[in-house]
């Protein structure tokens, strides 16, 4: 019975966006016809889509180089973020020592790390992956602080009429209720890893899309340049599907409930 | 029982005396926010009391922890487990194997008509369905002590008056010793061997009633003058003190 419900959810759910995003297309489409502008300042998206028809593999073969950037530096950026989370919940001189520094990390401009990095370790991967990391373990390491302390004091005090020690508390009520806030925060850190990538890559690149951006931004070629943003942007989107759909299977109970709410 | 706090302290029970016996049911009556729920949380170890002494089973002091199943005012049923889940907690924490104690959460779920909602969320659940998983989950975890604090406080009247029937027959069917809170003086003396009404706060024991009708008790049994006696008798306690101020006897403007 649920499956069909959640079908046309799903249906219900991309529609919208998608009829949206036509309908930007088209009026874009138009008004490069209507106002003749120069196709290497404004480029209408047919000529997007030919460029990247032109020569795909150019395209994925890069996508794929900033792909694993992201997802090297987000699962770097998650596993440091949880356990920061972790720590700081669990220590109070471990919180009150390393949590303003951990908003201060965020007021760094990145692409000064970034340029750092490059001198550090050269044109290699590990520069990129840092700075995803950079960007996506404060979002995480946040969300997993709150989703630890955010407890039900109540459902404590019942696991301790149990008789439960703290190993048990922790895996029977800290660990599911902190599950949906964690995600949350992966999910904003997956959106933002396009972003490290990009910078990662624009301070000293051999491959990526953000190394083709520069380059094709530097010779004009606007139409591929608009072609680069919109593999980017597809990559995002999919990765943040991605953690979506992980949630959906780890988490499953958290949508049960909210279906049931509406 | 005192509770300190910057603010200063207060008191909230005082020369409690109160026992239960093998397989009694006994009720706590007592006026809102007097400390009834403060007593469950004593006796069931989550907090020691300023002054004085609970033994369980002559277990006393943190050893008692544990000992009885406490189902508290909100039924915190977890979002996360499904409701087999949930009934099996208090087994899981307790050592025994995941699926025994799940076989065993399945077994008393049949019997409490909740069979088929065995696989699922508590969210799928109506009010007098999740009071029945949570009272399922107390009875699983600790047979013999039962602490029910006003299990069925948040259901309509209808469904409350099921629910002690067959809270009523769960009971007999077991040999669980029952202490069970309520506001609700029809449901105090029906369900009880014995109910002891509380004064407002600081609360102590005003008085002792001890009810010798014979079970069963349907639930007609509120209108027979034996019935009425024992309510008069808890009603004149329960008014008297600064719980008169919010009385009946209050003139309506
Ligand atoms: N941890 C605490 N610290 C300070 N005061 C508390 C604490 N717990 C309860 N109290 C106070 O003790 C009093 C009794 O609370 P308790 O919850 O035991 O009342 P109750 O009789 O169960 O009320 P109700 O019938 O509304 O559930 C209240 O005035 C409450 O404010
Ligand atoms: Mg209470």
């Amino acid at each position: 019975m649920d499956k069909k419900l959640r079908l046309r959810g799903g249906i219900s759910a991309t529609l919208p966006p998608l009829l949206f995003g036509i309908g930007v297309i088209a009026f874009w489409e138009l008004w490069t016809i209507i106002t003749n502008s120069d196709p290497r300042l404004f480029p209408p998206p047919s000529d997007v889509a030919n460029a990247f028809i032109d020569d795909p593999s150019l395209y994925i073969r890069n996508a794929k180089t900033t792909a694993i950037e992201m997802v090297l530096g987000f699962g770097v950026g998650a596993v440091v973020g949880i356990a920061l989370g972790l720590l700081v919940t669990y220590s109070k001189p471990l919180r009150r020592a390393v949590y303003p520094w951990l908003v201060i990390s965020q007021t760094i401009p990145i692409p000064a790390v970034a340029a750092v990095l490059v001198t550090w370790f050269g044109f290699s991967i590990l520069p990129k992956v840092i700075v995803v990391a950079l960007i996506a373990f404060f979002p995480i390491s946040v969300s997993t602080t709150d989703g630890l302390v955010s407890v039900d004091s109540q459902m404590i005090q019942l696991m301790r009429t149990f008789g439960a020690n703290r190993v048990q508390i922790f895996r029977e009520v800290r660990i599911p209720h902190a599950l949906p806030h964690v995600f949350t925060g992966m999910k904003v850190a997956a959106a933002f890893s396009v972003l490290g990538a990009v910078f990662g890559e624009w301070v000293g690149a051999r491959g990526g899309l953000g190394y083709l951006l520069l380059i094709k931004n530097r010779s004009v070629n606007t139409d591929d340049v608009f072609a680069i943003i919109a593999v980017l942007a597809t990559l995002g989107v999919m990765f943040f599907g991605l953690i979506t759909l992980i949630e959906r299977l780890v988490i499953p109970w958290h949508f049960d409930n909210r279906a049931e709410d509406t | 029982m005192n509770f300190s706090s910057p603010m200063g302290t207060a008191a909230v029970l005082q020369d409690m005396n109160i026992s239960v016996g093998h397989h009694e049911f006994v009720s706590v009556l007592g006026p809102s926010g007097c400390g009834k729920s403060t007593l469950f949380n004593i006796i069931a170890g989550l907090i020691e009391p300023s002054e004085g002494k609970v033994t369980v089973d002559g277990l006393s002091d943190s050893g008692r922890i544990g000992q009885c199943g406490y189902m508290m005012q909100r039924d915190l049923l977890m979002p996360w487990k499904t409701v087999a889940a949930n009934v099996a907690l208090g087994r899981i924490v307790k050592g025994y194997p995941r699926s025994e104690a799940l076989n065993a959460a399945r077994k008393i779920l049949d019997r409490y008509g909740l069979g088929e909602y065995a696989d699922h969320y508590p969210n799928q659940l109506s009010g007098g369905m999740r009071q029945r998983a949570a009272l399922a989950r107390t009875f699983l975890a600790a047979e013999e002590i039962l602490l029910l604090d006003e299990p069925f406080g948040a259901l309509d009247n209808l469904t409350r008056l099921r629910m002690q029937s067959w809270l009523l027959d769960v009971w007999q069917d077991s040999e669980a010793s029952i202490l069970f809170i309520t506001h609700d003086v029809d449901e105090a003396i029906r369900l009880s061997d014995r109910v002891y009404v509380l004064t407002e706060r600081p609360a102590t024991v005003a008085v002792t009633l001890e009810v010798g009708m014979e079970r069963p008790r349907p639930y007609e049994i509120v209108l027979t003058p034996e019935f009425a006696s024992y309510k008069t008798e808890a009603l004149n306690h329960l008014h008297t003190g600064a719980g008169a101020l919010f009385g009946s006897e209050q003139p309506d403007s």
